[in-house]
């Protein structure tokens, strides 16, 4: 009885527990939440883990195309340099605006190497183009060489710009000499060798110590040299070269014609300046000026006249001779700039200085300014890096009978720095201890002493000029223009002048463009936009890993031309994040007297405020600027 | 009579008060099954864990295997020459422009691509002279070499003069080596680059990269 009634008991409870009453819900509905919930949090980090996936693959496929894009687009850019379009009358710096390139849109950019505006007479661009798809911009640059804004005639440089150091007799240089490229120079990167030769046929004319730092040099001697001098193209210290043509020959410059005929200036008689006169000279035929006094100061501007003759120009003891504007100089005897003396010129000023006699820089300087003339510590280093160009100082040296009085010397004394080109072919040049030129020099001979420099400003070479075989100048077997041949051989250095030359090139209009390539004409059919490859040559450049080393480096970013690239970039992600195409809205027409309020227009993204008065108008709603990955 | 009425009073409320928990057996079977559903859902996780685990390490090493042949092709595709290669030292030499022209090989021209082994990273160096000289000083200092030099051994030379810049190009690289068929690793127009790359548990992913040097060039003796 007991017993029956202890099983009824368990019963009745388990049909409690089995749910009947409230205290037994739950565990089941636990048990199941914690399932969930680890099910939940299981399949959220799985899905959390793959959520990222599309982005990555999309993204690396945008790339892809973006790259090949832009790659593709540079490739184009240069096709299109390579024929004889005129693509400087429009926005010669976005060469190819905004165009749809496979399923990117690419915008095509040319600078110089400065990253500036090009201009018909660069030589060496940079093209650039920068690809987008979806918001993954690529970018690609390549180099290049470009001819086709010169004629053949623009292209001869009678005083062959090109060469570093160009000699009639010999050349020499110590073996604590150097010359090599002026590394703040902007063409610095264009990839050229600092040329060096001589219209000399002999080895022993080339006397080039073979330890002196002729860096990146190559040696071009006429096509008559000896075999001797020939096979020292490529041998140490030059580390290329080639022949010239013997039909080039340089000339002197000739006094322009406006010196015969210049007034007489006062004071005729000698000018001394003594100590910390300053004065202001009028333009015409001065006896002698000695500039003697410490720290005298002379001003030539241009504003008072442009040509100035001298008897003997002589500046001492920290005297300055300042130019204004452009200035031409006649001196008839000597050139001195001693002791702490400099020619300074004003910014965008240029002096030419044509001279008969001697010049002689000792212990001073020309073109650097007068902090650097007056420093005993002069040194190469402390201007190597502050760059104008060289040729806004040119020394010339006029036609001389060198049989009967003896060459002309120029001498770069002890400690002296010049900017400046030398074209005195018919002078001795002699750059002595630790002195420099940045700039060129052609002599008759060239003497290099003990640690003497010359830097060559390399935006002096064209790159279309004689030794450019692959230029205006020559053929496509690389033989002289038939046309330039004739002229050449007809001209006559001893007599004429490289203004003489000059103008008989400008006079023949069959030298006045790029030179057709005859045999290609012949074999295609002529089209308007023919391509010639000598046009524009590419130039293989490592720009991506260079840009890869720049974002890693703590430094700013090494690229030659970095400043203007930056801003093209600036430039294009602002040209493709747009700028609302809607116009901006035009308000309602109000109720005169009344003057309800007009409503806004509608731009890209945004409706426009609303405007007010009886013709209200309203602004057009602004774009939202997408984000944009640049990868290099 | 009253007295069994109490008993069986007393058994109920002292079952009623133990039916509040759960039965030994109730309890047992609950358990176990919450240590099998438990178990289960370990299982689950863990399985799941490390297929996450492995697909992401899978995934971690492609990538990387892809970055560095991005990188590495940025490198050999414009360059100009392949200058030397060194298994020992897990590194190769390449001539990467001619910026100081005339086809002579320029310490600045040079880049070195080097495995640390300690590491797992795939580094480049070049170099790079203090920013307090002179473009002057960087000029004379910028040496010319012969094609044969010992490039790896200069290098070591400005490295330890602190002139040597570096940046990692991949991590996680267990091994790489580089080959050429020539005779002479500057005559060689294309390379191969072997790389096995860390994957975690499993084993390392080999891959092999070939280039070609677009832009080659013998340089000067």
């Amino acid at each position: 009885m007991q017993a029956r009634m202890v099983w009824r008991s368990i019963a009745q409870q388990t049909r409690i527990r089995s749910g009947r009453t409230p205290n037994s819900r739950g565990v089941a509905l636990l048990l199941v939440l914690i399932a969930m919930t680890s099910a939940t949090v299981l399949a959220g980090s799985y899905l959390v883990s793959r959520r990222n996936s599309p982005g990555i693959g999309a993204n690396v496929l945008r790339s892809a195309q973006a790259r090949w894009a832009a790659k593709s687009a540079a490739e184009y850019a240069l096709a299109a340099l390579q024929t004889n379009i005129n693509w400087f009358d429009a926005d010669p710096t976005t060469l190819m605006p905004q165009f749809s390139f496979g399923d990117a849109m690419v915008t095509v950019y040319v600078t110089n190497m400065a990253g500036n505006t090009p201009a018909p007479i660069d030589t060496d661009l940079v093209i650039v183009a920068l690809a987008t798809v979806n918001g993954v911009t690529v970018r690609a640059e390549q180099l290049v060489s470009y001819k086709s804004g010169f004629g053949t005639n623009q292209a001869f440089d009678p005083r062959l710009g090109e060469f570093a150091v160009y000699t009639m007799g010999q050349t020499t240089v110590d073996s604590t000499a150097m010359i090599f490229p002026w590394s703040a120079s902007p063409n610095y990167h264009a990839g050229r060798p600092v040329k060096v030769g001589g219209a000399y046929t002999s080895s022993f004319d080339a006397a080039y110590d073979p330890n002196a730092a002729v860096l990146s040099a190559g040696l071009y001697v006429p096509d008559t040299a000896t075999l001797s001098l020939q096979a020292l193209i490529g041998q140490q210290p030059f580390e290329t070269g080639g022949i010239v043509p013997s039909l080039v020959r340089v000339a002197p410059a000739p006094l322009p014609a406006s010196f015969a005929t210049l007034p007489l200036a006062s004071p005729v008689d000698d000018w001394v300046m003594s100590s910390s006169d300053a004065g202001r000279l009028d333009a015409g035929v001065h006896q002698s000026l000695h500039a003697i006094g410490a720290n005298s100061i002379v001003t030539l501007d241009a504003a008072k006249g442009s040509d100035y003759s001298f008897n003997d120009l002589h500046l001492m003891n920290q005297a300055v001779l300042f130019v204004k504007g452009d200035v031409r100089i006649h001196v008839q005897g000597d050139l001195w700039v001693l002791s702490g003396s400099d020619i300074e010129l004003d910014k965008k000023s240029t002096l030419k200085i044509f001279t008969d006699g001697d010049v002689i820089v000792d212990d001073a300087a020309i073109g650097f300014g007068r902090k650097t003339a007056r420093d005993a510590a002069r040194s190469v280093n402390k201007v190597e890096g502050k760059y104008l160009p060289a040729n806004q100082v040119q020394l010339l040296g006029l036609r001389r009978n060198i049989l009967a009085i003896g060459p002309a010397t120029y001498q770069l004394g002890t400690n002296s720095l010049a900017r400046m080109v030398v074209h005195a072919p018919m002078a001795d040049v002699s750059i002595q201890t630790n002195s420099a030129i940045f700039g060129k020099v052609t002599g008759d001979t060239l003497d290099m002493g003990v640690n003497a420099v010359i830097a060559y400003d390399t935006a002096l070479d064209k790159g279309v000029g004689v030794t450019e075989k692959k230029g205006p100048l020559y053929d496509t077997s690389g033989a002289l223009l038939p046309q330039l041949q004739t002229l050449l051989a007809t001209f006559d250095p001893s007599v004429q002048t490289a203004e003489d030359l000059r103008l008989a090139l400008l006079a023949d209009p069959t030298l006045s463009a790029f030179p057709v390539d005859t045999l290609a004409q012949m074999l295609t059919i002529p089209t308007a936009t023919k391509r010639d490859p000598r046009r524009a040559v590419a130039r293989s450049w490592p720009s991506e890993a260079l840009a890869f080393e720049a974002s890693a480096a703590t430094v700013a970013t090494k690229l030659p031309w970095a400043p203007g690239v930056d801003q093209i970039t600036v430039n294009y992600l602002a040209a493709i994040a747009g700028v609302p195409t809607t116009p901006p809205g035009t308000g309602g027409t109000g109720t005169t007297g009344t003057g309800t309020t007009g409503t806004g227009g509608t731009g890209i993204t945004g409706t426009g405020t609303t405007g007010t008065g009886t013709t209200g108008t309203g602004t057009g709603g602004s774009t939202i600027i997408p984000t944009t990955t640049i990868i290099q | 009579m009253n007295t069994n009425v109490n008993h069986s009073q007393r058994c109920a409320t002292v079952l009623q008060r133990t039916a509040r928990g759960l039965s030994l057996l109730e309890l047992s079977l609950s358990l176990v099954l919450v240590a099998m559903v438990g178990f289960g859902i370990a299982s689950m996780m863990a399985m799941v864990s490390a297929g996450a685990n492995a697909s992401r390490d899978a995934r971690s090493a492609l990538q990387r295997t892809h970055a560095t042949q991005i990188r590495l092709n940025t490198y050999i595709h414009p360059a100009l020459a392949l200058l030397q290669v060194d298994a020992a030292q897990n590194a190769f030499v390449l001539w990467l422009h001619d910026d100081r022209p005339g086809g002579r090989i320029n310490l600045s021209e040079m880049r070195v691509f080097s495995l640390d082994t300690t590491t797992g990273v795939v580094s480049v160096e070049w170099v790079e002279f203090p920013s307090t000289w002179t473009a002057f000083d960087k000029i004379k200092a910028d040496k010319e070499y012969k094609q044969d030099t010992n490039f790896l051994t200069e290098f070591a030379v400005h490295r330890a003069m602190g002139h040597v810049r570096s940046t990692p190009i991949s991590d996680g690289v267990v091994a790489w080596s580089a080959s050429y068929k020539t005779k002479k690793p500057f005559e060689a127009r294309r390379i191969a680059v072997n790389i096995a790359v860390d994957r975690g548990d499993s084993p390392s992913l080999q891959t092999l990269m070939t280039f070609g040097l677009a832009n080659y060039t013998k340089p000067r003796k």
